[in-house]
């Protein structure tokens, strides 16, 4: 659906996206993670039309639209701030798209309730945005932008603005509209969580490149550098042999073990709890079940790991 | 009073010197002028009595020169107002649009001719515009005219000041307002299949408008009142009530009278305040 091939953008002639290749399926929600500054939201912007490349193309369904406007390409943004024209209703913020699209006034009124309905705001099409509540803004965002039929939907942190409650839920239902539209979704997030959450794969982004790709559980069990294992959850991380050995908290097993060391502190987080334990590999962390029994703090233990646990990664 | 919260006792500290200097400087002296509008004229000094005769407003509204002055200063400054819009609309797009760097130093080119009086900036005109002047001494040296061109004295001439002196009125709310609109919602409009020219006119002109109407004010009511420009630059066809103010309040010595066009001029020059007013009211 979508293919990025050696992509490049420089600012001021630092590279903020430094050749990357991508193939995006239709139907997939695929996210693109990374610390803020890593190039995702401009690569997402060159998809979208926004930021011209330096080098390299950006094909939609086999088209090359690298050198084609915005206007001219057949995908949709919802934008980080949702950016609603505020001297707009609902409605014509809705039907905004529409207007340049040989449409009668019959259908593109159809269109705009289809929409509305489809992200639950009947009943609120004549307000203003600025009488909406922040996640009601959010859902005009996505309807004005799917109100075109696009091929492609891009979501530069949508879900950002909102609150943690809130964001939840909204990731619920966007893998659920997603599945019923069958369009492919790129979102661009720096929340690991939510990357997880939603995607059916990440591309994990540093400094301008894609480091790696593949399914949440693949990136999550199977980082492919030290970088990706300690964006993506958290993780121990052992010196051996000129490498690290990388390790999930929740492998971690306490109690007897080849290693020893002293609990330090516990984190109670509801459903887990972290155990964070001093010892001669250094500081390590241990993730356990919540109603879990633990040692008390400067308690002594010993821990280990299966042999499967460990990850090999490069220096 | 004492019980009051510390931030509204603060705000009264800030706020009751600024009313009681609006006070002093506008609704006092608004408030003689009216009541002296009321007056009748005599010999004396000063020159009326308090009395409550509205024979001054009969004169100025039964008198076709006050009324044509009143229709000629409306008109010139709409006329010259248009004019400001059409000049800095463009002027203040391509500011808001230009480099962040180079936006401070386009923005003090605007406002660099207020650093010199006013007054001498008409004076300047009358020394390029006037017969022996710079451009029809250049065009007759070219040989290009024979007789001087009558670039002075004429409603070409005050529109000409009138738009030089205030267009940065014009260019500033302007441009304050269209920096201030997202960028994001022009790439919105280009996502959503708006070309430029489009999402120009479907996004940021009705998000200026606001600009727009502050600049148009700020021009419209000092150029209806405005005495320097037609008096300097003026001619005949140009009797702004501004001029016919001065004359009757200076030479005629009719203080009532002049009075009575000031208060009549406060009154008209209220209708697009009020209307701007309601506008904004409105859009929040």
């Amino acid at each position: 659906m979508i293919r990025v091939e050696g992509l490049t953008k420089r600012f001021g002639g630092i590279p903020a996206v430094d050749g990357v290749d991508l193939e995006i399926g239709q139907g997939e929600i695929f996210c693109l993670l990374g610390p803020s500054g890593c190039g995702k939201t401009t690569l997402l912007r060159c998809i979208g039309g926004f930021e011209a490349p330096d080098a390299g193309r950006v094909l939609l369904d086999g088209h090359d639209v690298t050198g084609h406007a915005p206007w001219l390409r057949p995908v949709n943004t919802v934008f980080q701030s949702y950016a609603l024209f505020p001297h707009l209703s609902v409605a014509a913020n809705v039907a905004f798209g529409l207007e340049t699209l040989a449409m009668s006034k019959a259908e593109r009124a159809a269109r705009v309730a289809e929409m509305i309905s489809l992200v639950r705001l009947e009943g609120l099409a004549a307000r203003r945005p600025s009488q909406l509540s922040g996640g009601q803004r959010q859902r005009v965002a996505i309807a004005r932008a799917l109100a075109r039929h696009p091929k492609v939907l891009l979501l530069d942190e949508p879900l950002s603005a909102l609150d943690a409650k809130l964001r939840e839920e909204t990731r619920l239902e966007l893998v659920d509209l997603q599945a019923r539209l069958g369009i492919s979704f790129v979102f661009v997030t720096h929340d690991q969580d939510e990357a997880m959450a939603i995607s059916d794969r990440i591309g994990v982004m540093q400094g301008g490149r894609i480091v790696q790709v593949g399914a949440p559980a693949e990136i999550y069990d199977r980082p492919a550098t030290r970088f990706v294992a300690e964006f993506v959850g958290r993780i121990n991380l052992f010196a051996r042999d000129g490498g690290w050995i990388a390790v999930r908290p929740e492998r971690i097993g306490l109690g007897a073990g080849p290693h020893a060391g002293t609990v330090r502190e516990c984190a109670f987080l509801g459903e887990r709890r972290l155990v964070f334990i001093d010892s001669a590999l250094g500081r390590v962390v241990a993730s356990v079940a919540g109603s879990d029994i633990v040692p008390e703090n400067g308690a002594a233990v010993g821990f280990g790991w299966p042999a499967d646990a460990e990850r090999r990664l490069p220096a | 009073m004492s019980e009051a919260p510390w931030h509204s006792r603060a705000r009264r500290i800030f706020v009751v010197p600024a009313f009681a200097w609006l006070a002093a400087t506008v609704a006092l002296p608004l408030a003689l002028v009216a009541a002296i509008s009321l007056g009748e004229a005599t010999q004396g000094a000063p020159p009326f009595d308090w009395s409550f005769t509205f024979s001054n407003y009969a004169i100025v509204l039964g008198d076709a020169l006050y009324v044509e002055a009143f229709a000629a200063s409306v008109r010139i400054a709409g006329t010259s107002t248009a004019i400001c819009l059409l000049i800095g609309y463009p002027m203040a797009l391509a500011i808001a649009r230009a480099r962040p760097e180079r936006r401070l130093w386009l923005l003090f080119l605007v406002v660099l001719p207020c650093w010199t009086s006013f007054l001498i900036r008409v004076y300047a005109w009358m020394g390029i515009l006037r017969p022996t002047g710079y451009i029809n001494s250049a065009l007759q040296a070219l040989g290009l005219v024979e007789e001087p061109l009558g670039l002075i004295a004429n409603a070409f001439a005050v529109h000409l000041g009138i738009v030089y002196a205030y267009l940065p009125f014009m260019v500033l709310p302007l441009y304050a307002t269209i920096e201030r609109i997202d960028a994001a919602l022009v790439e919105a409009a280009h996502d959503l299949g708006a070309p430029p020219a489009r999402a120009f006119w479907r996004v940021t002109f009705p998000l200026s408008l606001p600009g727009a109407v502050a600049g148009s004010l700020l021009v419209f009511i000092p150029a209806s009142g405005e005495f320097v420009i037609p008096d300097l630059l003026g001619g005949p066809d140009t009797q702004m009530i501004g001029r016919i103010l001065w004359l009757e309040f200076f030479q005629n010595r009719d203080w009532p009278v002049a009075c009575a066009i000031a208060t009549a001029l406060a009154a008209l020059l209220a209708g697009p305040i009020l209307l701007f007013d309601r506008y904004r009211a409105r859009g929040t």
